[in-house]
């Protein structure tokens, strides 16, 4: 059985490699045109072969995990399948010109994914490889360029420095960050000069994060930002953990994995509609087709919220959703209803029958996506809340076992390997001694915020106690994960701290555990064993990792 | 009955070989591929297949003529004809619904699952 997934997943990838040459043929042909088009004429001769290629492409790109390129492409044949129904002599060249630089744009969906799968593809290979995100630095003044570029380089981001505005601009057509930092005032330039000169700057429009760092917190300069679409507003001296955790969102958000919606629906027609929808703004949405089988497919399926039809004929929505809510592990799952229903008071009681929302049919498809999307985005966010340490926004505890225990299951079944690492910071105590309890958290929340930008997204990472974390590697080999952790442990001990003044470096010890499939071992022993091998780093002299050699 | 043999109707290149791989090594289905519509009518004898998937916009024959085609041959008239296609709004799938398409299955489709959501389309006709 996993011999053919695996086959496939190699076909697969032989495929999207060629797929990727051909796709990027396509975009250099689609700049071609973009530039004619961009002077300002559009004929018909220009306008049939684009018309051809964007629907192409549109069809063809999400197969192949482009599903950017592809909605975006959709979004173009869209546009120009109007222009040519209502005239092409009609249109101006402002809307040319808009649409020129969305054809331009499709380069940026495809760089973003090539970049997303070459990351899998390393990670997948060793895990002592990094997956980075890139990040441009926009800063004049050299110390502090140098200063940013070392700190986040420290946390796995791979930065690109720029002296001025324009190197950036210059930089974008060759492939945007993930993310764009920018330091708002320049002193060769009078106040405000570089948000008058971003107004009409491509750096606004790479569709990545924007952070503004500015030497001014005032109400004025941060509207202008906002109105500037940045994200994020950090005031000198820097905070770098807040920003590292601010940058860190906003990337995590960007790879957010697709919501998996539920529709219970009986008129099938408006089932499948629902269901087409929401799959092309990137979705997975299945249909329940028996109601009988609602908890059956919440287990296989997974959804992240439930659409339900409020009056069906055999089971109403509320009735359903009560059954929902009488298993406590769908207890938290997002119900909305989407009914015709306008009256108030009955809304109001399909409410208290457990569900969260109502969207009111009929329901536009842009409003039930946007509506949709929403309410997936809160309730991960809440469910991140109660699984998630607060500080650290790792697992916590309870949830570390129970995911080292399925990652143990699952080695188990498949005969593979996997190491769990326990990891401990040295001398913790003398840290909050001495500087402070603020300090000690910040020391916590670095350790956790290298831990994630370094291991793969595979790895589950928990916060086990006060200052002990654990790691759990599913397909490591023991050697594999004593280079993976040591490399960890040198890169932690390289972070400068500073409290008061004072510049400090932390250290951690580590202790690993592996299971190979050549004996049966329970989670509770191999953790056991790791927290041993935790105990003898720290006797040995702490800033280590030990193993324990098979036994 | 098990659904075992497809007719895929589609002229991208790109998508026939991904198309194959979802449905024939992914989903252990067989298929045939036709790059045209008349490339479909000419073969669909020789094929004989139990479902037919139809790309809508092709160049020459397009998806629905082809299905009109299709079904003036007496022995596929009944053959359950699904739609592909990366424009789902509710006027255009009722409209192909009304030509007489079991289904409208959404472009870009995804490797992992087209078969079975090709399965369940099937099963449903058969239940």
């Amino acid at each position: 059985m996993s011999d053919s997934i695996k086959g496939i997943d190699e076909q697969l990838q032989a495929l999207n490699e060629q797929y990727r040459k051909r796709l990027e043929r396509t975009l250099d042909e689609l700049e071609q045109s973009a530039l004619q088009l961009s002077e300002g004429i559009l004929t018909e001769e220009l306008s049939e072969p684009l018309f051809q290629k964007l629907h192409k492409l549109a069809g063809s790109a999400g197969s192949f995990g482009y599903t950017q390129v592809s909605q975006h492409a959709h979004a173009l044949h869209a546009i120009l399948g109007q222009w040519r129904q209502t005239g092409l002599a009609d249109v101006d060249a402002l809307q040319l010109g808009s649409f020129a630089s969305g054809l331009m744009g499709l380069r940026q969906y495809f760089d973003l994914r090539t970049c997303e799968s070459s990351i899998q593809a390393v990670a997948s290979d060793s895990p002592s490889s990094e997956h980075k995100h890139s990040i441009w630095v926009v800063e004049d003044d050299h110390e502090m360029r140098v200063y940013l570029q070392q700190q986040l380089e420290a946390y796995g981001y791979d930065v690109t420095p720029f002296e001025s505005l324009a190197d950036a601009e210059a930089a974008c057509e060759v492939q945007p960050p993930h993310l764009l930092l920018l330091d708002i005032l320049f002193p060769d330039e009078s106040r405000n000069a570089t948000e008058t000169l971003l107004q009409k700057s491509p750096l606004t429009h790479l569709g990545c994060p924007l952070i503004f760092i500015s030497a001014y917190d005032e109400f004025h300069s941060r509207i202008r930002a906002a109105r500037l679409g940045a994200e994020g507003y950090f005031v000198k001296p820097l905070d770098m953990v807040r920003l590292v955790n601010r940058i860190d969102h906003l990337i995590d958000k960007q790879m957010m994995s697709p919501e998996r919606i539920l529709i219970v629906e009986d008129d099938q027609l408006l089932a499948s509609h629902y269901q087409l929808v929401l799959q092309q703004a990137g979705m997975i949405a299945e249909v329940l087709d028996n109601p009988v089988q609602i908890i059956d497919t919440l287990s296989s399926f997974k959804p992240d919220l439930i659409l339900m039809d409020v009056y069906m004929p055999d089971f109403s929505g509320p009735e359903l959703a009560g059954l929902v809510r009488q298993y406590d592990h769908w207890a938290s799952l997002s119900i909305v209803y989407l009914s015709a229903e306008s009256d108030l008071t009955r809304q109001v009681e399909a409410m208290r029958n457990r569900a969260d929302d109502f969207i009111m049919k009929p329901v536009s498809d842009q409003q039930l996506v946007s509506a949709v999307r929403v309410r997936v985005a809160r309730s991960r966010e809440l469910n991140n809340l109660i699984m998630r340490d607060s500080l650290t926004g790792l697992l916590r505890h309870v949830m570390i076992k129970d995911a080292a225990a399925s990652a143990l299951a699952r080695a188990q079944r498949y005969q593979s390997s996997v190491c769990f690492a326990m990891l401990d910071i040295d001398h913790f105590k003398n840290i909050n001694d001495s500087f402070g309890h603020a300090c000690g958290d910040m020391v916590i929340s670095s350790i956790a915020l290298l831990l994630k930008q370094r291991l793969r997204q595979t790895d589950i990472i928990g916060r086990y106690g006060g200052e002990e974390f654990l790691v759990v590697l599913p397909d490591c080999t023991p050697d594999a994960a004593v280079e993976l952790v040591n490399s960890l442990r040198v890169a932690f001990s390289e972070l400068p701290f500073s409290s008061n003044g004072r510049t400090f470096h932390v250290t951690f010890s580590a202790g690993l555990s592996c299971y190979d499939s050549s004996a049966e071992q329970s989670i509770e022993v191999l953790l056991e064993q790791a927290d041993r091998m935790l105990y003898q780093a720290k006797s040995a002299g702490r800033n280590r990792v030990c193993i324990n050699a098979t036994e | 009955m098990q659904l075992q043999k497809l007719m895929y109707v589609e002229d991208d290149e790109d998508i026939q070989v991904i198309a194959r791989l979802a449905l024939q090594t992914v989903g252990g289905l067989g298929v045939e591929i036709c790059s045209s519509g008349e490339e479909a009518l000419a073969r669909i004898d020789e094929i004989a297949p139990q479902m037919i998937l139809l790309d809508v916009m092709m160049p020459g024959m397009d998806g629905p003529e082809t299905l009109r085609h299709l079904r003036d041959l007496p022995e596929f008239a009944d053959t359950p004809i699904a739609f592909m296609t990366a424009k789902v709004q509710p006027q255009e799938v009722q409209s192909f619904m009304k030509l007489g398409a079991c289904a409208v299955i959404a472009k870009p489709f995804d490797p992992m699952t087209l078969a079975q959501e090709v399965r369940k389309i099937w099963d449903t006709l058969h239940e």
